[in-house]
Formats: structure tokens, sequence, C-alpha cells
């Protein structure tokens, strides 16, 4: 194999990883929008996305586009439960109790995936077989990855208009910017965080099926996904799609160029150790804007 | 009224004194020790990485490294070059320390959830290499055969030894902590919780605060690991990994932030919980996630004095009642 | 406010209650303790691991336990963790009445407690992949200082890794590239392709990591595609066994793939799919059992077994079961001879020669603690959604 096909076909892997961390960052991005918290029960929604597609499509053998869509409705459900029950209700609003008791939830949810669905992989057929697909210079992807780059593109760009040109969008917003200004405004607060918390639960589902027929799914997958993804949220500017899509792809393309080109024990050192950089120069991100500081 | 706290405090070191004397007396399983050491190991982290969260504001979920970094010192000082031991567990803390330093001055210019981050990053990056400088840490496989710990002629070689030996620690890391927040330095901490800005223009130097005390926080970390180096006398890179880090901040805010106490409630409950829930077979993790959450819920200004707040409440509407 | 209180009430109750009911044993039957990673990043080898041996408990009770008195299993859970794996061992033995403990699943678990095992001398059965276990002095400094009271099930890695190599040098097989998931397991099977490989005129021209939970190996398998091999060998446990073999169709590589003798099981199927097809392994004989000859005197052993453990649980025992199975057997054939003292057990462990079990022929010494040997392992070719014995 040429050194060119090689490098090729480690920008392909890197920018197949790259998207999927994208979309789990997205849905980081959605609930610290509208909240401020990072939302460790992420990590859940998408293993639950991975399982209940799994408990659908092969154990009951509903049709997968019909699959998709209620594993979407039912992750969005539990991350609107998760916001009416313990968010709404915790006495503090400080972000770090918030943050915890993510951490809390998430122990809950993945205690009880253990329980119903046991802790074995478990594979998810792929949306339209396995058929490797050779580009133009020597790399090989799988369709599967064509659909994780079309639906993490699609999902970037209809987030970024909601956001940015719906009124919810906006409402949402400036509920994350100051509560009680968003209140005196006449936004119902709790509704715009529901809203959030269920959206990046059907975000954080479309994650974990996306995913599964390539790298199987089980109860706790989520957690490195999840993990990585809120370090491409950070790296693009936390808060922002379009920097989610860069952070993701930024830090897919160095564990791939980093695996081929350096070495692969140290990739994600690498990965993490260039993070850590851009972090000192851009503390806000790569496209991150200023906060202002209040005082 | 500050006297009055003085005396409260200096009481309830007389009474953590007492019952670390006591204890020997009651209990006699040695898995009942084991868990006393592990919450009094967590405990020296928990109140180190309280200084940073709950008075200086700074989160860390890095401070796995720390703790590791201490153990790992201890290990590969003792075991492969014949360092003595307490030499080789202030080298440890030392050179911790300078670590610390070296991340924490750029690190804690950062905000919010991108300390985090930073932190997170950097823990992980430590626990690859544990595992990656093979020829020192002994690589996956872990270190093994540390030593444990002597004074003259008496070895700490079991639950009981180290029992005294680790609570001595956090008895007197407590006292120390408990001083520096009575100083100058503790007001200057304070303050940077209040409000950074506000701190600043009244000229205390944030920045070389928030930074010493990152630093302080990771020797606290750093003895805790070397002590636990010497007790197990094997460590792996597994003991190191985000999951510690989380784990001890969790108990930061169960405990109740700010709370020098507290630190030692939330250590010492969380442990203990985690431990006393395995009854629940396999729905454990289910159990503590619920336990944690219903603190964080009700009782988000942690679990001692929010208990404290309950009954003063309870009071207070009873006077009010009659 | 009320409610608060009460809540709070509530949970005081129901922790103290959990502990006092942890306090209460009752001495009838004898006591063997099982600790495994039930939860935590090995969860899914535990959980096999721990039904292997309830199966196997059973089993002897239905038969009538061990001179009229029943087994009973106490279950401790490691959470794949170190500390907490020391921490189960102590509480397990609060209890003073057990006789011998069989677990943990993790190498880096088991590592932690076998200096504790040693100073309270009690056997234990370990059923962890690592060689590390067994071969390493407890003290550093005396290299005769080797465990006493520990023994282990699963092949010697290095058997395994040397199966692979001979079948390699019998198949023409020159050159390889060797992946490897980047932990304990991973790096035990780095050491010993390097020193199986040579003893079988194999030379390893690319070697790669990755992370165990990582989703995607396309840049390492392309580096050791570039190095052109004649063969790949994927050492690793869990859902990265499915992912190479895809990734390994997507970039059309022609050499054929070798995975660990952990890949032998059920969940291969399910996180490989039908890129799985062609996959060989070294394995134990339990998922090819009815391919084996009627003259193999471990076959109507380990199809009963098969029968026993697809009734009870309704699903296809996998390697892993095998490991689990066979520490769970050698200790209560142990028991039964010479009864439940711990001093006693061990000796009789140690002294198992010929035992006919799951894995292989268990002949056990003071110099090795495993018993097995290479001539136990077989190869077989993942085909068809089952297994192929090959030669």
């Amino acid at each position: 194999m040429e050194f060119s096909q090689q490098i090729a076909q480690y920008i392909i892997t890197g920018l197949t990883i790259g998207a999927i961390y994208a979309i789990v960052a997205m849905g980081f991005n959605i609930i610290h929008n509208a909240t401020g918290i990072v939302n460790f029960a992420q990590c859940e929604f998408i293993s639950l996305g991975g399982m209940f597609m799994y408990s659908l499509a092969v154990l009951f053998k509903v049709n997968l586009i019909i699959a998709f869509f209620i594993s979407m409705a039912g992750v969005a459900l539990i991350g609107a439960l998760i916001e009416m029950g313990p968010i709404r209700h915790a006495r503090s609003k400080e972000i770090i109790i918030l943050i915890f008791l993510t951490i809390g939830l998430s122990e809950i949810l993945r205690g009880t995936a253990q329980v119903v669905w046991g802790t074995d992989n478990v594979g998810v057929p792929a949306f339209s077989g396995e058929t490797p697909i050779h580009l133009p210079g020597g790399a090989a992807i799988v369709p599967q990855h064509i659909w994780i780059f079309a639906i993490t593109v699609m999902v970037m760009l209809m987030l970024r208009y909601f956001f940015k040109k719906t009124l919810m969008g906006k409402a949402m917003r400036a509920t994350a910017v100051n509560r009680r200004a968003a209140a005196l405004a006449g936004i119902s607060v709790n509704r715009m965080v529901l809203f959030s918390f269920a959206f990046s639960g059907a975000l954080g589902a479309v994650a974990g099926m996306i995913i599964a027929p390539i790298s199987s799914t089980s109860y706790d997958t989520g957690i490195m996904l999840g993990l990585k993804g809120f370090a491409a949220a950070i790296l693009g500017g936390y808060g922002n799609f379009a920097g989610a899509i860069l952070g993701g792809i930024i830090l897919g393309l160095l564990e791939s160029l980093g695996a081929g080109l350096i070495s692969s024990q140290y990739k994600d050192a690498i990965a993490f150790f260039v993070l850590l950089l851009v972090l000192f120069l851009k503390p806000r991100g790569i496209m991150g804007y200023g906060e202002s500081e209040r005082v | 009224m500050d006297l009055l706290l003085k005396q409260k405090d200096n009481l309830c070191f007389g009474i953590l004194a007492l019952v670390i004397v006591a204890i020997p007396v009651f209990v006699e399983s040695k898995y009942y020790f084991i868990v006393l050491n592990v919450i009094g190991l967590n405990t020296l982290v928990v109140v180190g990485l309280n200084l940073l969260i709950g008075f200086a504001g700074q989160i860390s979920l890095g401070h796995a490294a720390f703790y590791g970094l201490g153990s790992y010192f201890s290990g590969i000082l003792t075991v492969n070059y014949g360092f003595p031991l307490w030499p080789a567990m202030l080298v440890g803390m030392l050179a911790t320390g300078a670590v610390a330093y070296l991340i924490g001055y750029p690190s804690l210019k950062l905000r919010g959830n991108y300390l985090v981050m930073a932190t997170l990053g950097f823990g992980i990056i430590i626990n690859i290499l544990m595992g990656e400088l093979e020829q020192f840490t002994g690589g996956h496989d872990g270190l093994m055969g540390i030593p444990p710990l002597a004074i003259g002629g008496l070895t700490f070689d079991d639950d009981l030894k180290n029992f005294y030996l680790i609570w001595s620690f956090v008895f007197f890391f407590m006292l120390a902590a408990r001083n520096l927040l009575n100083s100058r330095v503790g007001r200057a901490l304070r303050a940077i919780k209040g409000s950074e800005v506000a701190a600043n223009s009244l000229g205390v130097n944030t920045a070389d605060y928030k930074v010493k005390i990152f630093v302080l926080s990771a020797m606290f970390a750093s003895v805790s690991g070397s002590l636990y180096a010497h007790y197990i006398t094997f460590i792996s890179p597994s003991s190191y990994d985000f999951h510690y880090s989380i784990q001890v901040v969790t108990m930061v805010i169960v405990g109740g932030m700010g709370s020098l106490w507290g630190s030692l409630f939330g250590a010492g409950i969380l442990t203990f919980i985690s431990e006393a829930l395995h009854i629940a077979k396999q729905y454990h993790i289910i159990a503590y996630g619920v336990f944690l959450c219903l603190v964080l819920v009700f009782l988000p200004e942690g679990i001692v004095v929010g208990i404290y707040n309950l009954f003063l409440k309870r009071k207070t509407r009873k006077l009010i009642i009659k | 406010m009320n409610r608060r209180l009460l809540t709070l009430v509530v949970m005081v109750i129901a922790v103290s209650f959990m502990v006092g009911s942890s306090l209460c044993y009752s001495a009838e039957p004898i006591k063997i303790a099982g600790i495994f990673a039930l939860t935590g990043r090995a969860a899914h080898i535990g959980t096999a691991q721990k039904d292997a041996v309830l199966l196997a408990i059973d089993e002897t009770n239905q038969q009538g336990g061990i001179n009229g008195r029943m087994l009973e299993m106490v279950m401790a859970d490691t959470e794949s963790n170190p500390t907490k794996a020391v921490m189960a061992l102590k509480k397990i033995l609060e209890s003073q009445d057990v006789v011998a403990i069989i677990g943990p699943t993790l190498t880096g678990t088991a590592m932690a407690m076998r200096g504790f095992i040693e100073k309270e001398k009690i056997p234990t059965f370990m059923h962890s992949g690592g060689d590390v276990i067994l071969k390493a002095p407890l003290d550093k400094k005396n290299p005769n200082s080797m465990p006493k009271w520990t023994f282990k099930s699963p092949y010697k890695a290095a058997d395994a890794m040397g199966k692979i190599c001979q079948y390699m040098n019998q198949h023409g097989i020159k050159k390889i590239g060797f992946i490897y998931s980047n932990e304990g397991f991973g790096k035990d099977g780095v050491r010993n392709v390097k020193v199986q490989a040579p003893k079988y005129g194999v030379e390893i021209v690319a070697q790669e990591a990755f992370q165990p939970k990582d989703i995607d190996m396309t840049a390492q398998l392309t580096r050791i595609n570039a190095k052109g091999v004649d063969a790949i060998i994927a050492w690793t446990v869990g859902p990265a066994m499915g992912i190479i073999a895809k990734n390994i169709k997507q970039l059309g590589i022609k050499a054929p793939l070798f995975e660990c003798h952990g890949a032998g099981d059920p969940i291969f199927w399910k996180v490989a799919g039908e890129s799985g097809e062609g996959v060989m392994m070294p394995s134990t004989k339990i998922v090819v059992a009815d391919q084996l000859p009627d003259s193999d005197i471990q076959k109507k052993m380990i199809l009963d077994y098969v029968k026993a453990y697809r009734a009870k649980f309704n699903r296809e025992p996998g390697t892993m079961v095998a490991y689990g199975a066979d520490a769970a057997f050698i200790t209560v054939n142990a028991i039964k001879k010479v009864g439940p003292d711990r001093a006693k057990i061990r000796d009789a462990i140690e002294n198992t020669t010929g035992y006919v079990g799951i894995s292989g022929i268990y002949n056990i010494s003071p110099q090795d603690h495993n018993g097995l040997s290479m001539d136990d392992i077989v190869m077989i070719k993942a085909t068809k959604g089952g297994w192929k014995l090959l030669d």
C-alpha cells in the first residue's frame, strides 16, 4: 500500500470518528445552551439509544426506520423525565451541584440498563449493508459512515437554524445567559430547560444508534464516547454547534493520524495533550466567544 | 463569636482524636478497618480538594493523577531505587507539587467547564503514562512488592497499625487545613470564591492564590497516594482513572463545599454507603445513584450542614407556632 | 419540610437495615467465596464466570452436596477496581468459615489481592488471564517467593499464543502484524508473542495498540497492512474483537485474522456479525464439543456441562464459562476429598493430577499452579455463526 493511500485512509478514519464525536458534542451543547451545565447523563443517552435500537430492531424485529424513531422518542422521554424530576426540584441551582446531580442520574440509568440488558456487547444491523466503498485516493469506508456524516451535518444545520432563527431557540439561549432576565421577559424557563433535555436525549440516542452497527453497543458504551464528545465540545468552543463539528473532527484526526504516524499507544495522550495546548492558548476553545465576567 | 467558633472547632478535634483512639477498642473486624482506612485515605484527598473547590471555587477533575503520582513516586523510588521510605514519600509530595504547579499555572486561568476539561484531560494523560512507562511503573501489570512504612522498629504491616498511621495523618492534615483557613490565606481564598474581580481589586493576587492552593491540594492527594501504596503494597493504573477523580469531587460536594468537617463526613459516608449498598446485589449501582441524587436534590449545602439546617428550621418553626 | 425529614429518616433506616442484615450468617453449609467483576469495565466477563461457578455449585448440591452438607457461594463484586477487590476480599474473610475463594476476573484485581491471599492463607482459584499472577515473585528481592495459595484456571496465555504460532508455522505464515488492546491483557500478549513467534519461525513486522473502548481501528490496521503481512493477530476481549474483524473487511485486507483464546464465545458473533466469518482462534473445547472425536476423554464431561448450562441459562456457553467451571469443580473436588479445611484444600488442589476438566486435563503441581498444557488447546474457525474445529 502506498504512503499516500495510507494518509488518505487515516484522514477518512479521522473524519468518521470525528463525526461521531461531533454529534455527541452537540448533545452536550444543547443542554449547555439552556442551562450552562455539563450533563454527564449524556453518556447514558448514547448507551440507551443503542440498546433501545437493539431491543426493537434485533429482539422484536421492528423495521429499522421505525425502530430509529421510537428509540429517539424513548430516550427523549427519559431526558425529559430527568429534568422534570430531580433537575427541576433540586433545591440548589448552583452549576456544580447540578453537574454532579447528572452524575448521580447517570449512575441510576447505567445501573438500570445493566440490570435490564446485562453486560454483554450486542450488535445492531447496519442501515444499508456492509459492502465497503472504495474512495478515489485508496481509502475505504462502509455505507454506515456515509449515514454518520449525513446525519451529523443535517443535525448541525438544523440546530443552528433552530437556535439562531426560531423564537424558541432564541428563548432557550436567553435562558442560559440569565434565567431571571429570561423569566422576566416572559420566557417559560422550565419549559425551555425541559425541551433542552428532551432534545439532547434524542440527539444522544441518535449518536448511539448510528455507531452501534460499527462498534456494537452495550449498557456502558456511552462513557468513553461521552468523554471524547465532551472534549470535542470544549475544543470547538462550548455551546457552539459549528465548533462542535470542528472540535470533533480535529479530535478524530488527531487520534487517527496520531495512531497512524506517531504511536498508537499514545494516541489518546497526544489528542488530550493538544487539547490542553489549545485551551492554554485559546481559553474558550477554537470558536468560543468571550463571555463577560459577571461581578 | 469568632472565639466561640474556635472553641467549638477545638472541641471537634478533641472528639476526633478520642474517636480515633477509641475505635480499635470496639472494632475487631479487619474488613471494617480496611473500610475505615480507605475512608481515611479518601478524607486526605477530599480535605485538600475542598480547599480548592469549597474555598477557592475552582473545580478539578484531575486529582486522581496527583493521588496516583504520590503512589507511583513512593512505589518506584522504594522498589526500583531502594530509597528509604519516608524520604521517598516527601520527594513524592514535592514532585507532585511541582507537577501541579506546572499544570495549574496555565490551567487555572480557564473558567468553569473549560477548567473541568483541562484537569480531566491532564488526569487522563497521566493515567496513560502510568500504563506506558513500563520500565518504571511496571505498566498495566502494576508495581508489586512495595514495602510497608516503618518508624524505628515498628512496621505498619497490618490493618490496625495502618489505621493509626493513616488517621494520624488525617488528624494533623485537618488541623493544618483549619489553621490555614483561619489565616490571611483563608480569608483571601474566601474572597476569591465570593467574587474574584472584587478580591482582585482589593489587592488579593487571585491568580497566585489559586495556583498555590491547587499545589497544596495536589500535595494532600500525593501523601494519601503514598500511604495507599505502602498499605496495599501493590499499585496499578486502574486505581487512578477519571472515575476516582469524579468520586472524590462527589465526596466534597456531598460533604459540603467549604466545610472542613464536611470533607470527613463526605468521604466517610460515600465510602461506607458504596460498600454497604453491596447488600442490594446487582442493584447496588442504582442504589448508590439514588442516594447521591437524594442528597444533591434535598441537601445541596452538604450532608452535615444540610441536616443541621433541617433541624434548625424545624426548631425555629416550632417556636413560631408556639 | 416534613416530607424532607421523612425522606431522610427512611434513608437512615434503610441503610442501617442493610448493614444490620449483612452481619447475620447461618453456619450450616460449607461456604465458598466467589469474587467477580460484576460491575465496571470487566462486568461482561465477570458475569459469565459467576454463572458458570453458580452452575457448578448447583450441580454439586443436587448430587447431595459434600457429606450431606450443602455448598453455598458468598459473592462479592470487585467493581473491576483493585482497591475494591481488596476490600471485597477482607469482607469475605470476615466470615471465618469460607474455605476457598474462586475469582477474581481481572488480572489487575488479582494482583492487588494476591499479597493478602498469601498472608491470610486461603486457597484461591483465579480465572484471570494474565500469567503474571503465577510468574511474578511476591517479593521482588527474592525470586523464589512464588505464590503458594494462588491458582489459575485459564490456559497460560503463553501456551495459547504458542498454539497460534505453531498453527502459522504449519500453514506457511511467516510475517505477522500484532494488534492489542492497551491494558493488562493486551500487554501480556505482546510479551508472549515476542517469545513464542521466533520459536516457530514467525516474524513480527508490525505491532499496534488501541484503547479497549475505541470504536475504530482502521488507522492501526492500515499501518499493519502497509508492512505486507501474511496474517494478523488481535489480542483483546470485548467489542474490539468484532470491530477489528469489520475494519479488516472494510479495508479489504486479505491476510487472515487470528484472535485470542477469549474470543471463542457467543459474544464474538454478536459484535462481529457477518464479518466474523473465517476468523481463527485458540479455544477450549467447550464451543466445539460435538465435533470432538468420540475417543476424546473430555467429550462426555463437556457435553453434559453444556447441556446443563443451556437448560439453566437458555444460552450457549462460551470459552470464559469453561474457566469459571473448572476452577469451581477442582475446588469442590478438593473439598470432597479433604473436608472444609483451608490448608488441606490447598494441598489437595496442588496435588490434582489428571483431572479431566472442560478446558483440558489439569496436572497441577507445586511448580505449575495452572496445570494445563498446549495440547489442551484447540484451534477453531468462526463459521456460519458457529465454530469449526481445525485439524
